[in-house]
């Protein structure tokens, strides 16, 4: 990868790429959410006639940062855009700060985002609040996510003025809060209502209101879904903390509305002239998402997981009524997963342990008279699933 | 009717605990039974009855959010236990019913006495598939636990009618012969019949002897 090669001949390539950009290096990080808040982060601030420079989507670590800002920069190595909005891993965000120095750092949410990978909550707030603390000019954070709040008054003297976004009460109580507040849920502060600087109003299929300073208006967002409407609320929340006077709500709604409509959640595969949707399960809350964005009952399923979810105990937690079969399950975990179907009397209708067998028994079904045929997988089978059926290169993520 | 108490399921939840009530609740309804689980949070009352009570796993964060109210309902945990009610207690839960919990900076935090058992948390963390002839599944705590000065060993504990484990979530589904050891406890203080095991049940009991045997080829 040309951006390890990179940083190990020049280390001090990140910090001169962005060393002169007028609004700064913004993080954009936490546990569920960055990509999509990047993004409108992005539309946003292009709506207000600002320059920026952002990294691909899921390229969020130094090497994959580096490879996006090699192709970009001039021959002085500096970059020529007015703001760089990164996506920024947990993990690596403390390194990372260390080259980039963000100025403003804006935190999403911080669920218990693989476990098995940081065990504590409270060891991902000590990631981030690493990075945070670096930030002089603007902290934005999730104001109905206790963690974010207590890592907030942890760095209070950090210099960085503090932002908020939060859900209204009402609505937060009439949805899926856990997914608004970040898990762990329980760790959230009941409803009350905040004085912060975005608002979540209200929210109607793909139309949320967001107020902010009193002036309410209504944004469009690239799929339903609260979590989609707290993402735009975060990416208004920073572009009002970067722009100041030049912050204009028109420009948000014509931002928001400039994206592409998410129609499925995940990535589709044309395979033998058939659409396959291809949905991962990376942690509750992203299964949730993903699973809550099905039509209910998709016809034809598949489900894999293998050892790349050492203990997938979490999915006795998650609400599994979009589906009301099973064609195949596969996957080392298998016998577990049946068990947890088989205990919400979901059937299961075949077992098939091996990969290949498996995926042509599924690919054995004819074309479902609705809708499409609907895979729900780990990561680890994702790729192998992608390999199989012949797609080598992971591009085109959504 | 047998009224499962499930206590702190929002901050003792984080591996999938609910698991074991699930499983409690629909192997009794499956038998025929009556079932009214009862979520207790934090600050409510507790119900005038449980016939079984459920405690999840969580990390230290979460277990300090609740300390306090579970002092103040441990006197009621502790008459009901001392009269046989059967308690399902899951690693952080399991700490929290213990005598004692000691922090690895030398903190100790009362438990609510309802187990007779002390546990310290270690810097060590154990993470791993576990299989024996009696029991399989996952653990992931780092704790040491011991009854009367005496570690135990192995990740089932039982005292009296009440079982203890530092295997989290779906302990229940995947080793239903506790859940019904659990059950016909709770079936008996509630004065209910448990039917004739079906069709239902021998599925997932098949499924959960599949899941076993997966984990021992995979030891």
């Amino acid at each position: 990868m040309p951006g390890r090669v990179l940083l190990a001949l020049n280390p001090r390539f990140l910090s001169r790429a962005v060393e002169r950009m007028p609004l700064g290096v913004v993080f954009v990080s936490g546990s569920n959410g960055k990509s999509t808040t990047t993004h409108m982060l992005v539309s946003i601030l292009r709506a207000h006639g600002v320059s920026v420079f952002s990294n691909p989507t899921g390229a969020n670590l130094p090497q994959g940062i580096a490879s996006a800002m090699l192709a970009s920069v001039p021959l002085d190595g500096r970059l020529r855009e007015d703001v760089a909005v990164l996506e920024v891993d947990e993990a690596f965000g403390p390194r990372l700060a260390q080259q980039l120095a963000p100025h403003s750092v804006l935190l999403v949410n911080l669920q218990v985002d693989q476990l098995n990978r940081f065990y504590e909550p409270a060891r991902v707030a000590g990631m981030l609040e690493q990075f945070a603390r670096v930030a002089t000019r603007h902290l934005v954070i999730n104001g109905d996510d206790h963690n974010l709040v207590a890592l907030a008054e942890r760095i209070a003297g950090s210099g960085a003025e503090r932002w908020e976004f939060a859900v209204d009460p009402a609505l937060l109580d009439a949805g899926p809060a856990w997914l608004a507040r970040g898990d762990n849920p329980a760790l959230a502060e009941a409803g009350v209502r905040k004085d912060s600087a975005v608002t979540v109003e209200s929210l109607e299929g793909r139309t949320a209101a967001l107020s902010v300073g009193g002036a309410r208006f209504p944004v469009s967002l690239p799929a339903r879904g609260l979590h989609y409407a707290v993402d735009a609320a975060a990416a208004t929340a920073m572009a009002r903390a970067l722009l100041g006077d030049r912050f204009d709500s028109e420009a948000v709604a014509s931002g928001l509305a400039a994206m592409e409509p998410v129609y499925g959640r995940g990535e589709v595969l044309h395979v033998n002239g058939e659409d396959i949707e291809l949905l991962t399960m990376k942690n509750p809350p992203s299964l949730q998402v993903n699973l809550d964005y099905l039509e209910p009952h998709p016809e034809q399923v598949f489900v894999a997981v293998d050892e790349g979810t050492p203990d997938p105990s979490w999915i006795y937690g998650s609400d599994l009524s979009r589906l009301d079969h099973v064609d195949v399950l596969t996957g080392t975990k298998a016998w577990q997963l049946a068990t947890r179907f088989a205990y919400d009397e979901i059937p299961v209708h075949r077992v098939i342990p091996e990969l290949a067998p498996a995926l042509d028994a599924f690919l054995a079904l004819p074309k479902p008279s609705r809708g499409v045929k609907t895979m729900i997988v780990n990561y680890e089978q994702m790729m192998l699933v992608r390999k199989q059926l012949g797609f080598l290169e992971l591009e085109g993520r959504p | 009717m047998i009224t499962i108490l499930h206590l702190y399921p929002r901050e003792l939840g984080i591996n999938g605990d609910v698991g074991n009530v699930l499983a409690l609740r629909r192997r009794a309804q499956w038998r025929g039974a009556e079932v009214r689980v009862v979520d207790h949070e934090v600050g409510a009352p507790l119900p005038e009855v449980a016939h079984l009570v459920h405690i999840g796993s969580g990390p230290l964060s979460a277990q300090q959010l609740v300390l306090d109210d579970l002092a103040a309902i441990a006197p009621t945990l502790r008459s009901w236990a001392a009269d046989g009610v059967p308690f399902l207690a899951v690693a952080g839960g399991w700490q929290l019913l213990g005598r004692s919990l000691v922090l690895t900076d030398g903190t100790v935090l009362p438990g609510a006495e309802v187990l007779p058992s002390d546990a310290t948390l270690t810097d060590r963390r154990i993470v791993r598939e576990v299989w024996s002839d009696d029991v399989a599944g996952f653990e992931n705590h780092g704790a040491r636990t011991t009854v009367d000065g005496r570690p135990v060993e192995w990740p089932v504990a039982r005292f009296g009618s009440s079982i203890a484990t530092t295997l989290h979530g779906p302990f229940l589904p995947m080793n239903p012969t506790f859940a019904d050891e659990l059950l016909t406890v709770a079936a008996d203080r509630a004065g209910v019949e448990l039917g004739a095991a079906g069709e239902s049940i021998a599925l997932v009991d098949d499924y959960a002897a599949r899941s076993r045997r997966a984990i021992k080829g995979r030891l």
